[in-house]
């Protein structure tokens, strides 16, 4: 029996170092990676908080179910993204791709 | 002073046939303008040569607008049919469907219709004149290379006005206040390449917006009272005395100001003549009952918010700024929103006429006579004739829009706008000659036709003022003004029709108006007489016969609003009439005489100058913006010379701790002082530097600063949730 | 609180997530960060089972650390550029990323005292926790159920999902196809390619006057 505390602990340290991770990240992938962390978190918590409910409650399944599938379209569109970008580019390094500022100031 | 009708408990009804018929009214011109625009879409991208048959798409343009006004016709029928009936003091329903705006917990923010005899009656007319204009436009663009963008964008621009007058709430009128703003830039900016024309559009944006602030403001102030938008709850919440007329005294002034902005009143009528860069048709929508006579119209709806009147009481607003008044009654007056109102309504009438005067160039006369007759209407309304402005309102639109369009025919055949390019044209285009004639002897406000009803009305209206300060004053000035539109209407049709041509024979051949425009243009004409006729024969059966007949308009709109109007005496027509004739007169004497040389003297030319310049208005208004900003700024420059170098440095630091020791003052000088200052120059610029990174177009940056502020937001929550602080409770 | 044997478990588990988190978000290599997230997500199929929900686990081990995985290790592998930006000492990380760090810190803060003061309150404890009934579970009676629950109330949302799978799978497919293949042999590609530079100023709309 464990409390629903520490699923949302291990719930939020996930979701913070996946934010984290899309924060420092400066290739594309890797930030794509830090999303899935981030996705996960979600998934924990939502799972852990559909047991309490207990047996006749499955809600909290079915938003997983759902967010696991936009995951993966996010993941296949993501995919094909960064393929373009890097087409176009030669570059998947967020950091190096200036087209929203000006130029110069490279952070 | 006529009792008002009855106050039902239930003070709207719903008609769901009626909604779905005005939402097709509405529907239709935006429909088929969001078509067009997007075929002139697939037409650029198909390239430059390619291009929709026109005859498609002006037909596709104008029959939209044509479906339209059937279907209001067809909705006024049914409206007046039902629920109107004037028996007695008028039986009079309001017809409201509304739908929230978004599933949201307030229920202020709505989607609204509201059918009443103001809105179905300014529906009809503005219907009625946007088709003509919609016909003559089809062939008067002939060959512009963007045909289906105009029809596009007018179209819009024509929905979003009827969206504007069926509005039953201030949120609604709102919404298609801005689609008008943004549409109006699009049209009046629609030979954009053209430098001129693109800089009247961005204007006419710039001055409306400071309306659309006010607007906002009197949004906020209304909801801040009331908690709704709806004009109707609004004034029945005033007749149950759960409001007070004071609670409108801000929302009141700041839609007056909203009305300054959109309608080109004193001080913001700059944009107005520079609105001609747009097409003629385009002119002639604009300026006769769009656009323009949407801010006044929004006035005419939220008239109870300057005038109450039950029973014989009329109370109406002063504003809050009372206080500055010292108690004194005639200045609590004199601040009180309807005499704001008529103060810088009379003030604009005078002003837009005298611009007319000197005007060289045909569109700049008309557009300055709008600005002169919008003042004329803002003076009524503010006199408390909301009756007699709207009077004016509709026998403005079909003047204006007539004398529009022939002015455009006029252009499109001399191929010139100036008024030193035409002259005789009477011969050549008779047709064009005799609608003009009619127009402007409407404009001038020659007896028995509607602009002399109309305008005699607003003037009655004003002497018979109990509320504005100095009624008689103003009562005088706008006589003065009537003079003055004479004047400038007759030196405009002289010059265009009658004497010498004086157009390069050699090149422009003047001829007939095509069919499609002609008709467009002896359709306007004969409505302007016909309701001149009906005016006419209301009022004389009024004065010689019936009591309270209801074919005088006045009085019937009178009875349908709940108020009084329609007291007309042919007396009261004197001043004005004999204004008029002054004023034909000495043009006649001027221009027809060709007594010319009068103009040149130095006294006329100094008055001259001041009109051709506009009394300096966006002079004005440009000082005032960019005044403030350059004095801030030369502020802080003084301020770094004369009392950081000067005083400092100078002064004390040489003086004083200078004196006794030369190399203290120069290490302090070095070293404090200019380090001081250094520092702080290198630490505006550091976080200017670093401000900069804020626009590095880095997306994870964005993601950073905008996660610092979700954590800075949630920091407050926790806080407030273990009760560290509280302000939330 | 009274010690439960499945603590130790999950305990060893949040901790192997975490750690594997911190492996992903600091290796050398795209690839090997995208092999953590695999383990990592692997572990989160197991607190799935932990937390009495045996089809997500095998959702998650389906779907996620198998589909989307391989996804992501053929976009690594495809993108190929392997440099790891953020310092991979302790102290030059932090120094780097200060705010990063922060807002860190600050965010799981937050959001756990959020939580914690949520689920703690009376409320809560009133209307959730005194149906609670979280204990071992019926599991295939409780997946019946959860199909049945699918399909009839959430069956527009799954023919949605559907859509959007395939919408995702036809975007990417028009955004993985190389135009330039299909182009780069033809004379009018190397003809634009000439010409581009040339192309602002010729624009339409640029001159000054047009006719009235």
């Amino acid at each position: 029996m464990i409390p629903l505390s520490y699923f949302l602990g291990l719930s939020v340290l996930m979701f913070s170092a996946g934010l984290f991770g899309v924060l420092t990240q400066r290739n594309a992938v890797r930030i794509l990676v830090s999303v899935e962390i981030m996705l996960n978190a979600a998934n924990v918590a939502m799972a852990s908080f559909n047991g309490v409910f207990g047996l006749e409650h499955v809600e909290g399944w079915s938003f997983v179910i759902i967010i696991i599938a936009v995951a993966a379209a996010e993941a296949a569109i993501g995919m094909a993204i960064f393929l373009s970008v890097f087409r176009n580019h030669n570059e998947i390094i967020v950091s190096d791709l200036f087209s929203l500022g000006e130029t110069e100031e490279a952070y | 002073m006529a009792e008002t009708t009855e106050v039902a408990t239930e003070y709207f009804t719903t008609n769901p046939e009626l909604i779905i018929w005005a939402v097709i009214v509405i529907a239709i011109p935006f429909i088929t303008g969001v078509i067009l625009m997007a075929m002139r879409v697939f037409e650029i991208k198909k390239g430059d040569d390619y291009k929709i048959s026109e005859s498609f798409t002006g037909l596709f343009g104008s029959t939209g607008l044509a479906l339209s006004w059937i279907a209001s016709i067809i909705l006024a029928f049914k409206y007046f049919g039902e629920y109107v009936s004037l028996e007695g003091h008028g039986h009079i329903e309001k017809v409201v469907g509304d739908t929230a705006f978004l599933p949201m917990k307030s229920s202020a923010f709505k989607w609204g219709l509201l059918l009443d005899p103001l809105s179905m009656i300014f529906l009809v007319a503005l219907t009625t004149i946007a088709t003509a204009i919609h016909f003559y436009a089809s062939n008067y663009m002939h060959g512009d290379s963007a045909y289906t963008r105009f029809f596009g964008t007018l179209n819009f621009f024509t929905g979003s006005m009827l969206l504007f007058v069926l509005s039953s709430n201030m949120f609604t009128s709102f919404i298609a206040w801005e689609l008008l703003g943004f549409s109006s830039y699009l049209l009046i900016g629609y030979f954009w390449p053209k430098r001129s024309a693109s800089h009247a559009g961005r204007k006419a944006f710039m001055y409306n917006k400071i309306g659309d602030v006010s607007f906002i403001f009197a949004m906020g102030f209304t909801y801040a009272r009331a908690h709704t938008f709806d004009y109707l709850t609004l004034q029945y919440m005033l007749q149950t005395h759960e409001l007070t007329m004071a609670d409108f005294a801000l929302p009141g002034l700041f839609l007056f100001g909203a009305a300054v902005g959109k309608s080109a009143q004193v001080p913001l009528l700059g944009w107005l003549p520079e609105a001609m860069e747009g097409p003629t048709p385009v002119s002639a929508l604009l300026h006769s009952s769009t656009m323009v006579k949407a801010g006044l119209y929004l006035i005419a709806r939220s008239f109870f918010t300057f005038y109450y009147t039950e029973g014989t009481h009329v109370d109406w607003t002063a504003s809050e700024i009372s206080f500055l008044t010292n108690g004194s009654e005639t200045m609590l007056a004199f601040m009180s929103t309807p005499n704001i109102i008529a103060w810088f309504g009379t003030l604009t009438a005078l002003a837009g006429g005298l611009m007319a005067l000197t005007a060289t160039d045909i569109k700049k006369v008309l557009a300055f006579s709008t600005i002169s007759q919008l003042g004329y209407i803002a003076l009524a309304i503010g006199a408390g004739g909301v009756t007699a402005g709207f009077y004016h309102i509709i026998s403005h639109a079909t003047f204006k829009s007539l004398l529009f369009l022939g002015a455009g025919a006029v252009i499109h055949s001399v191929h010139s706008q100036e008024m030193s390019d035409m002259g005789g044209l009477r011969k050549q285009m008779p047709w064009t000659f005799r609608m003009m004639l009619v127009g402007t002897l409407g404009l001038m406000g020659v007896p028995l036709m509607n602009g002399f009803w109309s305008k005699d009305a607003v003037l009655l209206a004003m002497k018979e003022s109990e509320v504005v300060v100095g009624n008689m004053f103003l009562y005088w000035v706008a006589v003065f003004t009537a003079g003055v539109t004479a004047f400038y209407s007759t030196k405009m049709l002289y010059l265009t029709f009658y004497g010498k041509a004086r157009y390069d024979d050699s090149h422009v051949k003047p001829g007939p108006t095509s069919p499609r425009m002609k008709g467009a243009l002896i359709f306007l004409g004969s409505l302007v007489i016909i309701e001149s006729i009906w005016f006419t024969i209301g009022t004389l059966k009024n004065l010689f016969g019936e009591d309270h007949s209801l074919l005088n308009f006045e009085y019937a709109l009178g009875t349908m609003l709940g108020v009084h109007g329609g007291e007309f005496a042919f007396v009261d027509a004197l001043p004005s009439t004999t204004a008029v004739l002054l004023g034909f007169g000495f043009a006649y004497f001027i221009y027809a005489k060709d007594n010319k040389a009068i103009l040149n003297s130095g006294f006329v030319q100094f008055f001259a100058n001041i009109f051709e310049n506009r009394f300096y208005l966006d002079k004005l208004i440009y000082y005032i913006s960019n005044g403030p900003t350059m004095v801030i700024g030369s502020a802080f420059k003084t301020f770094d010379k004369k009392v950081i170098d000067e005083l400092i440095i100078d002064n004390i630091v040489t003086d004083k701790i200078g004196f006794g020791s030369a190399r203290t003052s120069d290490w302090m000088d070095v070293n404090v002082v200019d380090g001081t200052v250094k520092s702080i120059a290198n630490s505006v610029s550091t976080v200017g530097g670093r401000l900069r990174l804020f626009q590095t177009g880095l997306v994870s940056n964005y993601a950073k600063y905008m996660m610092l502020g979700v954590v800075v937001i949630l920091s407050f929550f926790v806080l407030e949730n273990y009760n560290v602080i509280n302000f939330l409770n | 609180m009274e010690f439960s044997l499945t603590l130790i478990p999950f305990t060893l588990l949040a901790v192997f997530i975490l750690a594997a988190i911190y492996k992903s978000l600091t290796a050398e290599k795209t690839m090997q960060s995208v092999y953590w997230l695999i383990f990592m997500l692997v572990a989160v199929g197991f607190i799935f089972l932990l937390a009495n929900s045996e089809i997500l686990f095998a959702y998650q081990l389906m779907v996620y650390s198998g589909g989307i995985a391989v996804l992501m290790l053929f976009a690594g592998l495809l993108t190929e550029q392997d440099e790891l930006f953020i310092d991979s000492s302790i102290v030059g990380f932090i120094k780097t990323s200060k705010t990063q760090v922060l807002i860190f810190i600050f965010f799981a803060i937050d959001v756990l005292a959020l939580l914690l003061s949520s689920i703690n309150g009376s409320a809560y404890e009133e209307t959730v926790l005194a149906n609670s009934e979280y204990t071992y579970t019926d599991s295939a009676h409780q997946i019946k159920l959860f199909a049945s629950y699918l399909w009839n109330g959430f069956a527009e949302v799954i023919i949605l999902l559907g859509f959007l799978l395939l919408t995702a799978i036809l975007g990417s497919v028009k955004l993985a196809i190389r135009e330039t293949d299909l182009e780069e042999l033809s004379d009018e590609y190397l003809a634009r390619i000439a010409t581009t530079s040339e192309d602002i100023s010729s624009l339409p709309g640029m001159e000054d006057e047009v006719e009235v």
